[in-house]
């Protein structure tokens, strides 16, 4: 059986985001009132998009600029 | 060579197929439920959730190696492997709560998580009720919906569950299980005889906040700290069930803390003894009958390793101690059930021992497979 983190516990999922903060280790793209959300665990990144998959490329194209210089 | 001892589990869970949702759903809800899609590259993976998307960057392949060596025992999602697994454990019937539906807090739309519940439901029952007596899985609803939760319970109850998994705190949009919003689910489920099972370490992640998941401690420590710290909801549960009155107003309602220890319960039962004497004046609502007196008759507690829980029998008088195997997870006892029960009970009297290893599951799950005497090497299939 393939593993995935669906076999875990949720908090497990999220203790890693909130352990990661200061780091670019993690993203949410959250609706709010007719528009995404978007955070990065850095700090450093929130944005507005107007769709979660823009939102996904966004954090995509953050974390391509950030790898290499934590 | 040691006598080879058996115990029944009230603490094991089973991996469902990851696409059970996505292949039992409507479409237009199948879109919704929780699935992971890792990135081209290998080194991020996005867990999408009814509308909501998370991204992080994967574990190190060393740390994966380390997660699934240690937690993917051979049987996790297999019921033949399964009984096979047991038998060689010496585990015999078991409660066994679900995977996927740990998730079911982060829904959000109250028609996919009703829907979600009653598709892991069926195919409970064709899966795995179906397949051995052995096998007990919890029931699950929505704590989203409480008017969805009462409609599904009682459609399992006629399933013929026993026990429905409940977080130990519900949805983050609902109210507070000591509110009286839950007194029509509490009262069916004692009128259908189905316990209310919680799971430690399932507090429900609050989404809309980008998931803040309550106590989460960083630095030196930080890892015993946040499994410790995933014990304390199945106590704060327990008390709001008793401080409510839930429970004194439905004595026949029984309560399971699975994996969470066993010597908290006589703690708490002391802790909530003195509040409700001490305060007195300012307590509401007054109880029939004490807190200590409900939480030692109403309320069963699961451990797998903790030394001391055989003591909260034999030294404090709480019997309702049952022992778990947490299988197939990497802090139960696969791999060294044997050990451990040997460890835990070769010193101690046949009728604690009995009451532990089998005895508290028969009185919460009456007619449930006894396991097979101490010695028995291949045993008659259930």
């Amino acid at each position: 059986m393939e593993d995935s983190i669906l076999y875990d516990l949720p908090t497990e999922f999220f203790a890693d985001m909130a352990a990661s903060s200061g780091y670019c280790d993690a993203q949410s793209i959250l609706p709010v009132e007719g528009k995404y959300l978007c955070h990065c665990t850095c700090g450093a990144w929130d944005i507005e998009s107007p769709d979660r998959d823009t939102g996904l490329a966004l954090a995509r194209a953050h974390t391509a600029q950030t790898d290499g210089t934590r | 060579m040691a006598t080879k001892l058996w115990a029944n589990s009230g603490d094991s869970h089973f991996l469902e197929p990851e696409d059970l949702w996505q292949t039992r759903l409507p479409k237009r809800l199948a879109e919704l439920v929780p699935r992971s899609e890792k990135d081209p590259d290998g080194k991020w993976e996005t867990v999408f959730v009814d509308g909501q998307a998370f991204r992080r960057r994967l574990p190190s392949i060393a740390q994966e190696e380390f997660y699934a060596a240690a937690s993917r025992a051979p049987g996790a999602g297999n019921v033949d492997l399964r009984l096979k697994d047991l038998d060689e454990e010496g585990i015999w019937s078991e409660l066994v709560f679900p995977s996927l539906g740990m998730w079911a807090s982060s829904f959000r739309t109250p028609e996919v998580l009703r829907e979600a519940m009653r598709a892991s439901n069926d195919w409970s029952v064709e899966e795995l009720m179906s397949r051995s007596p052995r096998l007990l899985p919890t029931a699950q609803v929505s704590t989203l919906s409480i008017e969805d939760a009462c409609t599904e319970l009682k459609r399992c109850g006629e399933l013929g569950f026993r026990a429905v998994f409940m977080p130990v705190s519900p949805h983050p949009l609902q109210k507070d299980y000591n509110q009286d919003d839950w007194e029509p689910f509490w009262a069916l489920a004692e009128d259908i005889g189905i316990v209310i099972a919680f799971h430690i370490g399932t507090e429900p992640v609050d989404m809309s906040s980008g998931g803040a998941a309550g106590i989460m401690y960083k630095g030196p420590g930080g890892a015993v700290l946040n499994y410790t710290e995933t014990t304390f909801g199945g106590q704060r549960a327990v008390m709001k069930l008793v401080a409510s009155g839930a429970l004194d107003r439905h004595p026949n309602l029984k309560v399971l803390v699975s994996e969470g220890g066993a010597t908290w319960v006589p703690f708490v039962a002391d802790r909530m003894e003195e509040g409700y004497r001490q305060h007195s004046m300012v307590v509401r609502p007054k109880l029939k009958r004490s807190p200590k007196e409900i939480i030692y008759s109403q309320v069963y507690a699961s451990f797998q390793h903790d030394e001391s829980a055989v003591a909260a029998m034999t030294g404090m008088g709480y019997n309702n101690v049952m022992w778990g195997s947490d299988y197939p997870h990497m802090e139960g006892t696969y791999g060294h059930t044997q050990r451990t029960l040997h460890d835990l009970f070769d010193n101690v009297d046949q009728v604690t021992r009995d009451r532990i290893t089998f005895g508290t599951f028969a009185e919460l799950f009456p007619g449930a497979p006894l396991p097979p005497a101490p010695g028995t090497e291949n045993p008659t299939p259930a």
